[in-house]
């Protein structure tokens, strides 16, 4: 048999071979994970004509309880192979197994424990239109919750820092610089760098339409009221949203997920004010900063264009800008600012509290934070627009 | 199986972080069809060794043959075909979050074979109930399942392949006793049905005694003493007496004992 069959030895064979009564099946080769649809080809064919139905055993008596499998030339049998073993005897042995030959013991405890498992059972997924309406209501209910849940935590919040508040000195703690230096100090590069690139875009803009008026110096009149009014606090808390809310929840909700937040209520410490009071403290202190900031970068950036594009010197765009400037602008500009920093830090902290399980909750409720505050800045800043045009300022 | 050399043969291996080192001219044989115990003390290397085994750390010096392959130089074909050949259970299971249980142990079978989807769930249901996991929880996803049940997953995935060598990285750590022994006893029972070669690095004094056929201790940069539990007992070294006859390892030591007096 080795001999004649040493070539292939990796490949599974299977053999009927006729006896007097019913037949013996003799087996051979690899029958493994990696050889399976080959082992059931070849106990397909096997079988002859009969066995092309994709069923495993051929007529039930062609082996029978009489009959018997030759497992000798198996090199390698592997609970896969035993699986399918034991699904083919099943076809024809009512007692589960017909009579073995040159079954090795490891094979034998193979097949013992590869014996058909039972069916798994999983739910049905619902059709698909169910789905479609359980997640946009879920959804819903989900934003209405945090809108919910962010106005408790804004009140309850509010209460106890006001306790905080008797003691001034209290607040400034190490915390608070930490946080204004990382949220403040460290965002002014790419605030300033930012702030400068929109007020150069816009001068571009502008420059074109305005220059078929012959009003090209009406630019500065733009500029000053589209970026000290609006561009460079939106901008700015749109940044300060992507840099310090996500990170206000990411590492509150670390804090959360290794219990360093329950070890702070062991203790009697309050997590809200040991944790979110210096985070919203320091942004409600750096945002208006880096709008002045932003101010200025976006009226310098404006200066680059028109002088560049329209041949307006920076004396003259000067001139012009101190005509035209209005203290109520860049008033109304400032004071989006604080505004804007408590939606950021209280949306950035509320969610961090939210964290329930691990990093993968983290990962999730921090897209989820700067989502919610970048929304919630812009909304505001519409309602802020609809306030001032209908009082008219 | 295949071939009958040492399933794990490593040599003068050297592993460190930032100049500090953490092996030195390690050298450890793992024998096939054995379960092997690796311990050792809190940052001693244990997880880093078993990394380095697995091709996850690459350590500064020294060569890891796993199943006869060196893979500390070999071509991608042979990684392949190494990695074909192992079956690795990480500490909390490591599953794919995303997946559920069963399609966690389909993973290896769709990366490695080219089975209908009829032969994959046959499978997953076969392994799934190998390691003692009702079929109802082939649904599920990982974050729904308790600690033990994520290992049991975990394991089923490592089995699904039907592997030559599984290396485990602490299994029982996090289980309670009674869930530690159940899964000490599958264990057990699974290397010795599936003639598993098995590597495992852990903290577990019940472990050592319960599954494996050796230990390897690793302290002071290396594997100072290897032999059965009875063999390690008998080394003069300060940390193997501390670690067996300390508080923890005296009660094991003594309940045998007591038995026999009995």
């Amino acid at each position: 048999m080795s001999g004649l069959e040493g070539g292939a030895e990796a490949a599974p064979r299977a053999r009927l071979l006729p006896l007097e009564q019913g037949a013996a099946l003799r087996l051979g080769g690899e029958w493994s994970v990696s050889t399976l649809p080959e082992c059931r080809a070849a106990l397909i064919a096997a079988f002859g004509p009969g066995g092309a139905a994709p069923d495993l055993a051929g007529p039930a008596d062609t082996v029978g309880p009489a009959g018997l499998v030759d497992l000798g030339g198996i090199t390698r049998l592997d609970t896969a192979g035993g699986l399918l073993l034991n699904e083919f005897f099943a076809r024809f042995a009512a007692e589960g197994r017909p009579r073995l030959e040159n079954c090795r013991p490891e094979f034998l405890t193979i097949l013992d424990i590869s014996r058909a498992p039972p069916e798994l059972t999983e739910a049905a997924p619902p059709p698909a239109w169910k789905l479609f309406l359980h997640s946009l209501g879920a959804a819903l209910w989900e934003e209405a919750l945090l809108l919910a849940g962010l106005c408790a935590f804004f009140g309850e919040f509010s209460l106890r820092a006001a306790r905080r508040l008797r003691r001034p000195a209290s607040l400034f703690c190490a915390p608070t610089i930490h946080h204004l230096e990382q949220a403040g100090i460290r965002a002014l590069p790419i605030v300033c760098l930012l702030n400068f690139l929109i007020g150069l875009v816009i001068a571009y803009m502008a420059a074109a339409s305005l220059a078929m008026f012959g009003a090209r110096i009406y630019v500065v009149n733009l500029l000053e009221v589209v970026t000290l009014r609006e561009m460079a606090v939106l901008i700015t808390s749109i940044l300060v949203a992507g840099r310090s809310g996500s990170s206000f929840t990411a590492q509150i909700g670390v804090m959360l997920s290794n219990q360093e937040v329950d070890a702070m209520r062991v203790l009697g410490l309050d997590p809200l004010l040991e944790l979110a009071l210096p985070r919203t403290l320091a942004l409600f202190i750096a945002l208006p900063c880096l709008v002045v900031a932003a101010d200025i970068m976006s009226l310098l950036g404006g200066l680059t264009a028109a002088w560049l594009s329209m041949g307006i010197s920076p004396a003259s765009f000067l001139s012009a800008l101190r005509e035209c400037i209005q203290a109520k602008h860049i008033v109304i500009g400032l004071a989006k600012a604080p505004v804007f920093a408590l939606v950021i830090a209280c949306v950035g902290c509320f969610l961090g509290f939210q964290v329930k399980g691990g990093a993968d909750a983290v990962g999730r409720l921090t897209t989820r934070s700067v989502v919610e505050s970048i929304f919630l800045v812009i909304l505001l800043d519409a309602l802020f627009a609809l306030l001032f045009s209908l009082t008219g300022i | 199986m295949m071939t009958d050399g040492p399933a794990i043969v490593l040599r003068d291996i050297v592993n460190g972080f930032n100049g500090v080192l953490v092996h030195e001219g390690l050298n450890l044989e793992v024998r096939r069809g054995e379960i092997l115990g690796l311990i050792g003390g809190s940052g001693t290397g244990k997880s880093v060794l078993l990394r380095s085994i697995v091709g996850l750390h690459r350590p500064i010096s020294g060569e890891a043959l796993v199943l006869g392959a060196n893979l500390t130089r070999a071509a991608e074909r042979v990684w392949e075909e190494t990695r074909r050949r192992w079956g690795v259970l990480f500490q909390d299971g490591a599953l794919f979050s995303s997946l559920t249980v069963r399609e966690n142990v389909q993973a290896p079978l769709r990366r490695f074979t080219r089975l209908e989807q009829e032969d994959l769930d046959r499978l997953a249901a076969l392994k799934i109930s190998l390691v003692g996991l009702p079929p109802e929880a082939a649904g599920k996803l990982p974050s729904e399942l308790s600690g033990g049940m994520r290992k049991r997953a975990g394991l089923a995935r490592a089995l699904a392949l039907d592997p030559e060598l599984l290396l485990l990285d602490e299994p029982t750590a996090g289980l309670d006793p009674i869930g530690a022994a159940e899964f000490d006893i599958l264990l057990r029972a699974l290397s010795k049905a599936l003639g598993l070669t098995v590597f495992l690095v852990t903290h577990d004094i019940d472990s050592l005694y319960a599954v494996c056929d050796r230990v390897a201790v690793l302290a002071e940069k290396r594997i100072i003493a290897v032999g059965s539990v009875r063999d390690i007992l008998k080394e003069n070294n300060a940390w193997i007496q501390e670690y067996f006859r300390g508080p923890r390892g005296r009660a094991l030591l003594d309940g045998p004992a007591r038995k026999e007096r009995e």
